[in-house]
């Protein structure tokens, strides 16, 4: 027995896109699913609270922690993904999410100053906008410097 | 970093594909490396110095440049 058929888990799946394990992409699986989990929920609270479909003080409260804790397990489904991927993949991640935290960085502090030139104040949420792009643009171009 | 990863592997017959499982890491690691595009960690050197029983730095030796500053430095 070899010492990867002896990991089980950890065997390469090469049919698969990427080249990512099964352990990599159950987590990422995982992740793409909370994210998309995470934006329907935090648009759903916005609405029952905008409208007063909820209106109990205490089960608001309850409402508002509905997106906090899909986020908290999807960055729990990313963190476990980092530490399930392949060294390269995980600097490839690394690094398309510094291209987008850079990004996002950028965007939040110019934001102050673009206010001056007229333009109206922005929602801190803007920022995903640039982390998302940065981010996808970072992996696409770490997946061809490697490739 | 330049290596003789492409070499030791044609001398066992094996597929990037064949080397990856038995390091356990993706084929795409594998060619980057050969490539000289990545650099391993050191883990993953001496998983490649324990698979084809050679020293590591019979494996990866470091380009001119690098061997230049060194020497200079000792």
């Amino acid at each position: 027995m070899t010492a990867a058929e002896s990991k089980g888990s950890r065997r390469w799946d090469w049919g698969c896109v990427g080249g990512m394990s099964p352990k990599e992409r159950y987590w990422m699986t995982r992740f793409n699913t909370g994210a998309l989990m995470w934006a329907i929920s935090s648009v759903g609270v916005k609405l029952a609270l905008t409208r007063e479909v909820v209106s109990s003080g205490a089960l608001r409260g309850l409402v508002v922690l509905v997106p906090v804790l899909v986020l908290g397990w999807t960055v729990y489904s990313f963190a476990r993904f980092l530490g399930a991927a392949d060294e390269l993949h995980r600097k490839i991640h690394y690094e398309a999410m510094a291209w987008g935290f850079a990004a996002a960085a950028v965007v939040l502090c110019l934001s102050p100053f673009i206010e001056y030139l007229g333009f109206p104040r922005m929602n801190p949420v803007i920022a995903l906008v640039p982390l998302t792009v940065g981010w996808s643009l970072g992996l696409f171009v770490g997946r061809r410097r490697y490739s | 970093m330049r290596n003789r990863l492409r070499v030791l592997r044609a001398e066992k017959n094996w597929t990037q594909g064949d080397l990856a499982r038995e390091a356990d890491v993706s084929r795409q690691t594998i060619n980057a490396i050969e490539t000289g595009k990545y650099d391993p960690s050191l883990p993953l050197a001496f998983t490649f110095s324990r698979l084809f029983r050679v020293p590591i730095e019979s494996i990866f030796q470091p380009d001119e440049a690098a061997a230049d500053k060194l020497s200079k430095a000792v």
